[in-house]
């Protein structure tokens, strides 16, 4: 079996710098790992020492791509030799599934379900698209049962277990406020794992043929029509806000 | 181009609702309505699913059944070729993960280019405009598609149930559940599990709070108004008052309740984008000059410590929370 294991694949949006005119410099961003990336190293692993499969690492950031070799990843490639807009969720999708079918023979995806994303999170299933695979997002756990991939995903009822049928993209919300940090022993040996820059100067990137950029410009918050209510005398702004609302249907 | 009929000064284009985790997809509905003048959802869940959805302001469903023991992306490749059939200028794809993994793969059979964070959609003689937002808020982008186009939707908005007759149900009888995933059972709900997606109503508190048992405050509120309570990214990254899928804002949680009650919370740019779509929002804060009492609808200017547990007696006195 082998696992790939999407990660760093987001950028800081805090990062960018935005001009007046809406020109954005990610000059000084790089690839972040996700709220979720360490969780998802983290299943990878132990699914690895029940199965005895390789874990490959694949990436978009070429510079610190042995953050994942640290984690449990055998191996990693990391995605070079194309422009990478990091606003562009489906084109970074469709780069990860390149290098996922560059690995070969893999047999399940994982990646963090969390929203690294403006708007939607879209990436995992694109991704999945992409691969023509079926994709089950927001996994809370992940099991191996008489070789079977189960997977635990909060429903309105309950958590519902479903049965993964290989190959498939499983996207992996993290329990945890902090994925276990690595040891300096496994920071040593990450160094002696390859990693192997990929060039995907042509790659299938998703339909953004379609797609012009007509116009950009710095956002703005949009302006409410405030209603102010004095607070000093609590009881009558409490009333105040009760009947507020109560008038705008909310209560 | 798929372009139906309009009048001489609307461009109407088709376009298609996907959607299978949830009935509340009035944003959709609306936008739908806005660029084809006419709502057809594909509703892939149980037949209630179908049924609410008809009960709102659409014209026709087009119901996927999903057996008990299947889940809804079992039935990708069906949906992806019911889509295909269809061949929608704009594909809309509501909010949720099942409904996100079905849309993707019928936006990759049709062609689609993708677009998520959407703010404004118009359609004209040469092609479809769409207004976006990117870099977590901070940017707005004008984009024009020559092509298909699948809208990724966040944020759940309830329909309301129409006064007229029901939209018609159809029931699609080819999409056969494939491989992929199966539903094998249901295990005891885990305790402290946040919605925030699906909440109607959320307090959300920032740094503003002095003292972390101060949160009893925020919580009791919540419990009076039936709220989710949420928070801002600092109280999460930061302090670690509240776990982290409570945070609000640019790189957290987007949320589009009825109400935000926003306790001690400034209103900066990376927080107010995650309640941009809020429908009322209030805020309970000392300061005249913070950024949210312009971007709020009722700004109570005052000590939350004697604001917010006045609040909460008079909702739970008067029983007004409903």
């Amino acid at each position: 079996m082998r696992i790939a294991v999407a990660y760093k694949w987001a950028w800081d949006a805090q990062d960018a710098r935005i001009s007046p005119d809406g020109v954005v410099d990610w000059t000084n961003g790089r690839p972040v790992p996700g709220r979720d990336d360490g969780a998802v190293l983290g299943v990878a692993k132990a699914l690895a020492a029940a199965t005895g499969a390789e874990v490959v690492g694949v990436t978009v950031d070429r510079v610190n791509a042995d953050w994942a070799l640290a984690r449990g990843a055998d191996r990693c490639l990391a995605a070079g030799g194309t422009v990478v807009d990091p606003t562009d969720s489906a084109a970074l999708a469709a780069i990860l599934a390149a290098l996922v079918e560059r690995t070969e023979h893999v047999d399940l995806v994982l990646i963090g379900s969390s929203a690294m994303e403006t708007g939607a999170p879209v990436v995992p299933a694109v991704l999945a698209a992409c691969l023509g695979w079926t994709a089950v997002t927001d996994v809370t756990g992940v099991t191996l049962v008489d070789g079977v991939i189960r997977v635990a995903r909060r429903a309105a009822d309950g958590d519902e277990v479903i049965e993964v049928v290989l190959p498939a993209v499983v996207a992996v919300v993290a329990s945890a406020a902090e994925a276990p940090v690595p040891g300096m022993r496994d920071v040593l040996a990450a160094k002696r794992k390859p990693i192997v820059p990929v060039s995907l100067a042509d790659p299938s990137l998703y339909r953004t043929e379609l797609v012009e950029v007509c116009q950009t410009r710095r956002s703005q918050p949009t302006p409410r029509a405030a209603r102010r209510i004095d607070g000093s005398e609590p009881g009558t702004a409490v009333r105040e806000l009760v009947a507020t609302l109560r008038a705008a249907g909310v209560l | 181009m798929n372009t139906v009929e309009g009048n001489e000064k609307a461009h109407l284009v088709q376009s298609l609702i996907i959607t299978s985790d949830s009935a509340a997809i009035a944003d959709a509905v609306e936008l739908a309505r806005h660029v084809s003048g006419r709502v057809t959802v594909v509703a892939v869940g149980d037949r209630d699913l179908a049924g609410q959805i008809a009960a709102g302001p659409v014209d026709e469903v087009v119901w996927v059944p999903v057996p008990e023991d299947a889940v809804p992306e079992a039935l990708v490749q069906g949906v992806a070729d019911l889509v295909a059939e269809v061949d929608p200028r704009i594909l809309l794809a509501a909010d949720g993960p099942a409904s996100r993994v079905l849309a993707a793969a019928a936006a990759a059979r049709i062609g689609a280019a993708v677009v998520t964070g959407l703010r404004q959609i118009d359609v004209d003689a040469d092609g479809v405009d769409v207004i976006c937002s990117a870099v977590g808020g901070r940017l707005e982008r004008t984009l024009r598609v020559s092509g298909p186009l699948a809208v990724f939707l966040d944020g759940r908005q309830a329909l309301s149930p129409t006064d007229g007759p029901t939209a018609p149900i159809s029931m699609n009888q080819h999409s056969q559940v494939g491989g992929g995933a199966r539903r094998t059972g249901v295990a005891v709900p885990a305790d402290g599990h946040v919605s925030l997606a699906s909440a109607t109503r959320v307090v959300s508190v920032g740094r503003g709070l002095r003292d972390k048992a101060d949160l009893a405050l925020i919580f009791d509120l919540a419990a009076a108004l039936g709220a989710e309570v949420a928070c801002s990214l600092p109280m999460a990254e930061d302090q670690h008052w509240l776990d982290e899928e409570r945070a609000i804002g640019i790189s957290g949680q987007h949320v589009a309740p009825d109400l935000y009650v926003a306790v001690g919370i400034s209103g900066q740019v990376q927080h107010m984008e995650g309640v941009r779509n809020a429908g009322c929002i209030v805020a309970i804060n000392n300061s005249a000059d913070a950024p949210i009492n312009k971007l709020c609808d009722v700004a109570v200017l005052g000590d939350l410590y004697t604001i917010v547990p006045a609040f909460t007696e008079a909702l739970r006195s008067d029983e007004v929370a409903g």
